[in-house]
């Protein structure tokens, strides 16, 4: 099974495309040969998909990485281990940290891609901002295409 | 050799393996305490005022942002009070949903709690990555457990961070009898990790620190089970006083004041301070713990009334089991009625709504009031964590002394402090409302 996977927090704006996207998904049955599930801001709840049943997983949040606002990019979760500190200070922990810990005990990994957006606004709202809502189509499709193409390289869109 | 006259300079910003930004600060001179605080930095958050003006069909899925791991309780207390305030009375099979439900939160909540924030400290370990090498097995374990709580919190509610089908009047959506049926499996299936982590916790049990300082405790209780998702407010003294008082009085209760060095809000009842927590429940229902979770409770020697505060993480142990068992039982009942499919329960009036329930952290109270075209004019939210702020300072306050007579280094004394804090399980970032906001 593939996954594509929202996260992020609908109240801070642009943050919250992940989730929105995946109800985008969800209320248009797009689900085609994988499943749309919307984590909000809890990367726990990856462990149950961590087993060799799942083929690969895209986790779509919003990401600041210095692109024009509305901006994605694909990017392996790989490429981002480095930059987190392995240790979990908090309740809620990251995605890096939770298949850290999981790959040192045995939990199979799939792969795992993350699809970034560059936010316009990160204000306290429940409202994605312009650009990104006039875009929510495209992610969504972008996103659909990635998880079912086999894929060696990452790119800016 | 007395170490009386040492200095201790302590500076801890900010605390690790705790939500939010908490601070321990600690000046001893010449072994005179001149300095010695629990600070809170964190900012206010203003979901008072975010809930303002939104239809009572929205105020849930905001309120349950107040807190990631404890979005169950929040979404719970949420339409509680609203269908208070609503004249709405759920059914009994979305009551017991419901339970199931908080179980679920509970259970996930202890886990990490139990064995990625307070274990490292029980087993000598900066954090949970070098037990990796050194306890893979426990650490697999914790991740099993953690992951049987995702599927038992997404099978109720559709995921377990910030629930979907929780709703006043109801479930949006209502789980299928399969689905239940193997989370029966599931929780069958984790019994012997249940029966291994009461012996792994065990083992390591005289690390806990032996302190005591007798407060109040307070909870919510209930003649008929051990209460998380319902019941009234309770006070047990240490002496075993209990009083109880509606939720509705709960104002009156946590009687919320500023600390000067803190952003958050400290509470008081009888006392100069009350603790709520695992610890505070299982002081105040012991007895309607599960046969199960009592002789956990009887081989870590717990039972009411223990004071001794680092007790809290070997009570959410206890709970852990409690927590397994009672939703067998709920499941067992539920499947053998079966899932009926059942209408949101229309509003029958609009006015102020209180209700309360058991986050894995203490006692949650959620206040709102509607106008007539069903929009919030008002919300209150008084968050476990900041009722126990002041516990926790006062706990320092006895706690120091204590070190210094029995000749503690700075580090030793540190590490004491640190493991009292995440004794408490605090999640610092929720309890910071510092600003009250006066709806105009």
């Amino acid at each position: 099974m593939n996954y594509i996977i929202g996260m992020g927090n609908v109240m801070r704006s642009d943050d919250g495309v992940g989730s929105v996207i995946i109800e985008y998904i969800q209320e248009n049955d797009l689900e085609d040969n994988f499943c749309a599930l919307d984590f909000a801001g809890n990367a726990w709840g990856l462990l149950p998909l961590l087993n060799a049943e799942t083929e690969k997983i895209l986790i779509i949040d919003c990401a600041q990485m210095g692109l024009i606002a509305g901006n994605f990019q694909f990017f392996s979760l790989n490429s981002i281990h480095t930059q987190n500190k392995l240790t979990i200070e908090n309740h809620e922990s990251s995605i890096a940290q939770i298949t850290n810990l999981a790959g040192k005990t045995d939990y199979i990994i799939p792969e795992i891609s993350i699809m970034g957006i560059e936010p316009e606004s990160m204000e306290f709202s429940q409202q994605l901002s312009t650009k990104i809502l006039s875009r929510l189509t495209d992610y969504a499709q972008e996103a659909i295409r990635f998880i079912h193409t086999d894929h060696n390289s990452f790119s800016k869109i | 050799m007395n170490n009386t006259k040492i200095d201790v300079n302590i500076d801890i910003k900010h605390l690790t393996r705790v939500e939010g930004h908490g601070n321990i600060i600690v000046n001893v001179s010449n072994g005179k305490i001149e300095k010695c605080q629990w600070q809170v930095p964190e900012s206010p958050r203003f979901f008072e005022a975010m809930v303002r003006g939104r239809h009572y069909s929205e105020v849930a899925r905001i309120t349950s942002r107040i807190c990631g791991i404890c979005s169950i309780g929040h979404t719970l207390a949420s339409v509680k009070a609203t269908e208070a305030a609503l004249g709405i009375i759920v059914s009994e099979q979305t009551s017991k949903l419901r339970q199931l439900l908080k179980h679920a939160e509970n259970f996930d909540s202890n886990v990490l709690h139990v064995y990625i924030l307070a274990a490292p400290d029980l087993l000598g370990a900066k954090s949970v990555f070098p037990l990796i090498q050194t306890h893979t097995d426990i650490i697999r374990r914790a991740l099993n457990l953690k992951r049987l709580a995702h599927e038992w919190g997404s099978a109720i509610a559709g995921r377990t961070t910030h629930p979907t089908t929780v709703v006043p009047g109801g479930f949006s959506k209502l789980p299928d009898i399969q689905a239940l049926k193997e989370l029966k499996q599931k929780l069958t299936a984790a019994i012997p990790d249940l029966a291994a982590t009461v012996e792994t916790i065990l083992s390591i049990t005289d690390q806990i620190p032996d302190f005591n300082r007798p407060t109040e405790y307070i909870s919510l209780s209930n003649d008929n089970n051990y209460a998380i998702y319902d019941g009234h407010i309770q006070s047990i003294l240490s002496d075993g006083y209990k009083q109880r008082y509606p939720v509705a009085d709960y104002l009156s209760i946590t009687n919320e004041y500023v600390s000067q060095w803190s952003t958050a809000k400290y509470c008081k009842n009888k006392l100069d301070s009350y603790m709520v927590g695992a610890l505070a429940r299982l002081n105040n229902n012991y007895a309607q713990l599960k046969p199960q979770a009592k002789l956990a409770a009887e081989k870590f020697n717990l039972s009411s009334l223990c004071t001794n505060p680092y007790m809290n993480t070997i009570a959410q142990v206890v709970e852990l089991v409690n927590d397994v068992y009672t939703s067998l039982e709920l499941l067992d009942d539920i499947i053998s009625h079966g899932i009926h499919h059942e209408i949101l329960v229309e509003p029958e009036k609009y006015g102020q709504g209180i209700a309360s329930v058991e986050v894995p952290r203490g006692i949650l109270f959620h206040d709102y009031q509607y106008t007539e075209d069903g929009l919030c004019s008002g919300g209150n939210f008084v968050i476990p964590t900041n009722q126990n702020h002041a516990n926790i300072q006062y706990d320092f306050e006895k706690l120091l002394p204590e070190l210094l007579e029995q000749n503690k280094t700075e580090a030793e004394i540190e590490l004491a402090l640190e493991m009292l804090v995440r004794a408490y399980d605090p999640c610092i970032s929720c309890s910071a409302h510092y600003l009250k906001v006066k709806f105009v």
